[in-house]
């Protein structure tokens, strides 16, 4: 059996370039993309036109459908890893949002950037290429926005797709990770804030499930779009390896909500791909069931229950279900569960034990959706709407909120998804006592979750120095052309996950390949180095 | 080759920030041992200065008018 020693895991997450006069129907694009492309710490062999390129730290930067800016981690063994590096290119899109609007309000600057030869040539970068009425531009991290489809009145939806690599037994006990994956929001949504034509106000435990209408689907990321999507691309070698495909999750801004949710859904997976083991996991779920998605999201309480093939179930029943799984999984298979995975466990159920209880607060400072619950509740009571404080914060659900009350909260939410932290509701809510003294309610249960995931210095190193295992690989290659630069004229890199090709004026273009997403380096590049050094 | 931008990952909204909580970040206050009743009101007052904290931290943030900035969030679907 293939069983990986410590997870891949990836996370795509498409953000929104938000501009001050944005017509949907009309404007291309919002901001000169060679300009944006440029903000990022790329290798200046990439095309230079190109809107699909690799940073230093092994992380790909992609225009993605809609003209979303979308930021690929690294692979990353392990979740701690795969958050940080996820944060890094949030603090990249915060990065290019401070440059972009220094460009509009600094015309010197943006030509002294201009002055530089391979910019000026582009044909999208002359100084009458920038529609500064788009201007300031503003990033968010989120996954809706206000408009609607015109003709059908949907959500306008982007997406954040998790990636986890794993043997390829798991295609066949897909089903089985369902009622997780439908159920995980409790913890794992990014809360939304809804207000319906008869002025009801709602809160949505997550995003994305307001666009999900289907369990399994192989074909399409826009309509219908499937909980599990079941392209086979692994980018590892086939057979091997499958990479299984998350197009349902939010993007979290609070990074416990991400290291929790992937965490959790990742050991899981590692149940699920023991064949001796997982038997009985099967809760039946038939694809009409996949409205659940949606009736979990409408009720912050977690308590209505629903039925999976006749049988009544709660989003907390489920998720206990799989907690227990796991927890003797690891105690009957003897496999030693590294401290990561201990904490995750930990951190689990303190959150459903939490949530059980109805204190719903103790989790704010560490879950994105009971965050936003605390803070509307917070600026309904400091704006008077609400005369004493209550004690699970849902006053407001399914009753009618006037409009300055609605627009109030409504920007809080949207605030909430910021990445510029100056900005941000969420980076304003971190610094507060009200924050602190809430966050002691967990700490009293999980004195490590004091600490922070990771630090300042982190995010600095994990911005050029990519993780362990194939991205570091890339890096090498990339580093390898730039050296034969210098001797042969190399003239652009394309890269891709698995291989990288090195095109040369001679014509004798070269390609690398890497299967095997552990390895840091392949024979073929260790021979291109010795001849170089020849 | 693009001009290299001076500007370290965290450093440009660090100093901002810093400033910010050097004017903000009151030490979180101890629950002493007291009577109930002025522990409960001692309670009372320490959530109320949360509260308006929170409540000041957060206007500080927001944009100034809130209706037109929450309907220009408007996005083309993505994937």
């Amino acid at each position: 059996m293939n069983k990986p020693l410590s997870r891949v895991f990836g996370l795509e997450t498409e953000y929104a370039l938000a501009a001050r006069y944005f017509d949907i129907t009309d404007s291309p694009r919002a901001v000169n993309p060679d300009l944006f492309f440029n903000f990022f710490p790329r290798s200046h062999l990439h095309n230079r036109y190109s809107q699909n390129v690799f940073t230093e730290n092994g992380a790909r930067i992609y225009l993605d459908t809609g003209f979303h800016p979308e930021y690929a981690t690294p692979e990353c063994q392990g979740v701690t890893t795969l958050v940080l590096y996820d944060k890094v290119g949030e603090r990249m899109m915060e990065r290019a949002e401070i440059l972009l609007n220094r460009c509009w309000q600094d015309r010197s600057f943006l030509a002294w950037l201009l002055s530089a030869p391979e910019v000026i040539s582009s044909p999208h970068s002359g100084p009458n290429q920038f529609e500064w009425k788009n201007y300031p531009i503003k990033i968010y991290r989120n996954n809706v926005s206000m408009n609607t489809i015109p003709d059908t009145g949907e959500p306008i939806s982007w997406g954040c797709h998790e990636n986890y690599l794993a043997s390829p037994i798991i295609l066949e006990r897909l089903m089985w990770l369902v009622p997780h994956l439908i159920t995980r929001q409790i913890y794992g949504g990014a809360g939304w804030l809804m207000r319906g034509t008869d002025s009801v106000a709602r809160f949505l435990l997550a995003q994305r499930p307001l666009v999900i209408s289907a369990l399994l689907g192989g074909s399409s990321t826009t309509h219908p779009r499937p909980i599990i999507h079941t392209r086979d691309e692994p980018h590892a070698a086939p057979g091997t390896w499958k990479r299984l495909h998350l197009i349902l999750g939010d993007a979290n801004i609070s990074p416990w909500a991400t290291w929790l949710k992937m965490g959790a859904t990742g050991l899981i997976i590692g149940v699920l791909e023991d064949p001796d083991f997982a038997s009985g996991v099967d809760f039946g779920v038939s694809p009409g069931e996949v409205s659940v998605l949606k009736a979990i999201c409408n009720d912050p309480t977690c308590t209505n229950t629903f039925g999976f093939s006749g049988r009544k179930h709660t989003a907390i029943s489920v998720q206990r279900f799989y907690l227990d799984l796991v927890r003797r999984y690891y105690r009957e298979e003897r496999s030693p569960l590294s401290e990561e995975s201990a904490r995750v466990l930990q951190l689990w159920q303190a959150v459903l034990d939490c949530i059980e209880r109805g204190d719903v607060e103790a989790l704010a400072p560490y879950l994105d959706n009971f965050a936003k619950l605390h803070l509307f509740e917070s600026g309904m009571l400091g704006s008077g709407a609400l005369p004493a404080r209550v004690s699970k914060g849902f006053s407001f659900q399914d009753k009618v909120m006037p409009d300055k009350l609605f627009y109030y909260l409504k920007a809080i939410d949207l605030s909430y998804h910021r990445v510029l932290r100056e900005k941000s509701v969420y980076a304003a809510f971190q610094r507060t006592d009200a924050c602190r003294q809430l966050s002691r309610r967990l700490e009293g249960v999980l004195p490590w979750i004091a600490g922070p995931l990771f630090g300042d210095a982190d995010i600095e190193r994990a911005w050029f120095s990519p993780p362990p295992g194939r991205p570091r690989w890339r890096q090498r290659v990339m580093r390898l052309a730039e050296e034969l630069q210098e001797l042969e004229s190399v003239t652009s890199i394309l890269v891709d996950w698995s291989n990288v090709q090195v095109a040369k004026a001679n014509l004798a273009n070269e390609t690398f390949k890497n299967l095997d997403p552990y390895s840091e380096m392949t024979d073929e590049v260790l021979e291109a180095v010795k001849r170089l050094k020849n | 080759m693009m001009r290299t931008v001076h500007l370290k990952p965290t450093e440009a909204t660090m100093a901002a920030q810093k400033k910010k909580e050097e004017k903000k970040g009151k030490p979180a206050q101890e629950v002493k041992d007291a009577q109930p009743a002025a522990d409960a009101e001692q309670k009372a007052k320490e959530a109320k200065e949360a509260l308006d904290g929170l409540l000041d931290e957060i206007d500080d943030v927001l944009e100034e008018n809130a209706e037109e900035f929450v309907k220009s969030y408007v996005q083309r679907g993505g994937e």
